[in-house]
């Protein structure tokens, strides 16, 4: 009996065991409470594990997806959704004076009307600079992926090797790297200055002031090279999986290399497009560092703000809120690009 | 329909080399409007090559495609009026069925939609897959794909079909019924196939004519008939269907009649047929194993060896029997199942005899003797 209803009982026990580890992770409750939880947890665990152990084959055949599971939701649950609800709760809370570490839970909606009246500029920077850093990844990335997939040959290995390997070093490093080299006494501007064509930059936006460190342009780059690989390598894979064959039928049946490439081969990698774009604009929307090093103080993305107001202001409630918008709208703008762009068609 | 006679395609000399390596030596043939003709050969010998520098996807070193009387050498594949059955089939995966149809005439474009629509469903229902417009070719069995790949050719009307091993990815059954509706087919829209394969059986059943090709060589072009009974080449004897050589030297020449005598030993009469041969020549003599038949003695001087039998594969229809002789060259022969001799058993001696016009002679010995179909590692590297 209770081995037919195993399904149940697995799914039951961790429905259970996760929410009592987000009360202990978030701390619904205070002192005692805690070891009440804690033994349901392990109550729960173990009844399931007795069931498994003595329920015969066919509970453990029905229990095994659960158990398979396990391990994920609860690290899952411990420490992604446990912080979050801390996050969300703080960011709708009071500090009871200015150096106060204590917070009260009072649905101060103003955090909120603070993270955007104050920070609608970095959001909106993040946004926008870390869109054109996605566009400009596929547009180096996407060709260099089709000569390593279609061209390669026995290079393959060795030229996506050479992609990778830059990342080998720590990624701060990188980009302080890149403040070195694009620095006003760098080799670039050195070099632009030589040519002159320094005008040529400024008139394009790429100089400001005859810096090229410290800009826009150096922040997007510096987004660009860093997120690179993270496109690269997804259309890399699913432009890999095309079968040559393809092409040579799209000639076959009257279509230009070109018209080949728009009607089969691009078609068939947008899975590999879109996992890159998620790949890389997420990161980048919320990448602090970039703008760090290679921005200005116009510049600053909200992942600095975000940065700034928990570690120095040390203003968690309005941080928590900020956090919690980057957060919403990041799903929101996937949740509508999967809906455009979704890959579900796909074979 | 046109001049039944016209030639759709001519390779004039043409020759295909990768650095040092010649993959077509001297291909140089013309295919008839309508006709149904087979590239054949082991893998690597240069037909699929051959299909390729047809389509476009591969210019020739030198020499001369033709397309329809034009030289087309150097004319790239969109702009080519032949279309290609890829041997996986390359269905576009993101289109429906239809769509993968519709795309050499939506390519073309030489035709409105409305055109369109009405000719590819034409041709979905001559491959009977009407039903089926609106699949996924992955939602599709292997023959279904595999008649997809034909319609999505034949709508483009093209001078030529080229089909690279189309059916090498069916099953047994489904192939040899693939056989007969590529067959049917081909008759409804008259146009020409040319065809690539390493199935000898397939050739034959299915082609009007077929050129056979090793290590880049053509080797012979004939009608299927011509190239089974008198093979112009030991290999061409050896790779059609299975055959029984016999290396042996002219004794005696009397014009009709050569006498040889085979390394084994046996004295046997063998008609001339096309070439001559002098006395002292090296020969071989080709029998082909369905004509042998079992004997207690060899009745007629000249026509039958002795040997023991070593093995009796029962096949339904047909058993096969393994003589093997003194000299231990295996010969294999294949006999009627239901009339066996009750002496015809495994490790008896006995006879292997056929008619006088069974023989066929070829000049130069076989690099291995007897059966070409009993030694794996032999057929294996034939293919």
């Amino acid at each position: 009996m209770l081995a037919r209803r195993a399904d149940n009982l697995g799914l039951a026990a961790l429905a259970v065991a996760a929410v009592c580890l987000v009360a202990l992770g978030a701390g619904w409750f205070d002192g005692p409470l805690n070891a009440l939880v804690l033994l349901v947890l392990l109550v729960v665990l173990g009844g399931v594990g007795v069931l498994a152990a003595f329920g015969g084959p066919e509970a453990r055949r029905l229990l095994a997806p659960y158990g398979l599971m396990k391990p994920g939701l609860l690290w899952m649950a411990l420490f992604f959704l446990a912080p979050v609800w801390s996050l969300v709760r703080i960011s709708l809370s009071t500090k009871e004076s200015r150096f106060s570490v204590q917070y009260n839970f009072t649905w101060a909606w103003d955090n909120y009307s603070r993270a955007f009246s104050d920070f609608g500029g970095q959001f909106q920077r993040a946004f926008l600079y870390s869109l054109i850093a996605t566009l400009l990844t596929i547009v180096i990335g996407y060709p260099v992926a089709y000569v390593i997939a279609f061209r390669g040959g026995r290079f393959k290995n060795l030229l996506l090797g050479l992609v990778v390997i830059p990342f080998f070093t720590s990624y701060l490093i990188r980009t302080i790297a890149w403040s070195t080299i694009l620095a006003d006494q760098g080799p670039i501007v050195s070099l632009l200055n030589t040519f002159g064509l320094v005008n040529v930059f400024e008139w394009l936006h790429i100089m400001e002031n005859g810096k090229l460190l410290n800009t826009p342009a150096a922040v997007i780059g510096g987004l660009t090279y860093n997120f690179l690989p993270f496109m690269l390598l997804p259309i890399y894979v699913s432009l890999e999986k095309i079968d040559p064959n393809l092409v040579n039928a799209a000639n076959d049946l009257y279509s230009t290399p070109t018209a080949a490439f728009r009607k089969v081969v691009f078609p068939l990698s947008i899975p590999g497009v879109f996992a890159g774009t998620l790949l890389t604009f997420i990161p980048a929307a919320g990448d602090f560092v970039n703008a760090q090093f290679l921005g200005n103080p116009n510049t600053t993305m909200i992942g600095n703000s975000i940065q700034d107001q928990f570690l120095k202001q040390n203003n968690y409630p309005v941080a928590s809120a900020m956090s919690t918008v980057l957060m919403v709208s990041i799903t929101a703008l996937v949740l509508l690009y999967t809906r455009f762009f979704g890959t579900e068609e796909l074979a | 329909m046109t001049d039944e006679k016209r030639s759709v395609i001519e390779l004039d000399h043409v020759r295909k080399q990768y650095g040092d390596f010649v993959a077509v030596h001297d291909a140089n043939f013309s295919i008839a409007n309508g006709e149904f003709f087979a590239m054949l050969g082991p893998s690597g010998c240069g037909k699929t090559t051959t299909l390729k520098m047809i389509a476009g996807f591969e210019q020739p070193t030198s020499g001369r495609v033709l397309l329809d009387g034009d030289d087309v050498s150097a004319v790239p594949p969109y702009r080519r009026n032949v279309n290609t059955v890829f041997q996986q089939y390359a269905l576009f995966p993101h289109m429906t069925v239809f769509d993968n149809v519709a795309f050499g005439p939506r390519s073309a474009k030489k035709l409105d939609e409305a055109r369109i629509k009405k000719d590819v469903m034409e041709m979905l229902e001559v491959v009977r897959l009407d039903k089926f417009a609106h699949r996924k070719p992955s939602q599709l069995s292997g023959g279904q794909q595999q008649r997809v790949a034909l319609a999505r050719a034949l709508v483009n009307f093209p001078s030529a079909l080229l089909l690279d091993e189309p059916l090498a990815a069916l099953d047994l059954k489904l192939r040899e019924a693939m056989q007969i509706e590529l067959k049917r087919i081909q008759r409804e829209v008259g146009i020409s196939f040319v065809f690539v394969t390493h199935d000898q059986g397939e050739a034959i059943t299915m082609s009007d004519r077929i050129a056979v090709m090793s290590e880049g060589q053509v080797e012979q072009i004939g009608t299927p008939e011509q190239i089974y009974r008198s093979p112009a080449s030991l290999f061409v004897a050896g790779f059609i269907g299975s055959a029984n050589l016999l290396p042996a030297t002219v004794e005696s020449n009397s014009g009709q009649q050569l006498h040889v005598r085979t390394t084994g030993g046996a004295l046997l009469n063998v008609p001339q047929g096309d070439a001559t041969f002098s006395v002292g020549d090296r020969v071989c003599v080709m029998l082909r194993p369905e004509r042998l038949q079992p004997a207690q003695t060899i009745t007629t001087a000249g026509s039958g060896v002795e040997g023991t039998l070593t093995d009796l594969v029962y096949q339904g229809a047909t058993a096969r029997l393994i003589v093997r002789q003194h000299d231990d060259t295996e010969l294999s022969a294949l006999v009627d199942a239901t009339s066996l001799p009750h002496w015809v058993r495994t490790g008896e001696t006995m006879c292997l005899v056929w008619p006088n016009d069974c023989p066929y002679v070829l000049a130069g010995w076989p690099e291995r003797a007897g059966a070409t179909t009993t030694n794996v590692d032999h057929v294996e590297a034939a293919l």
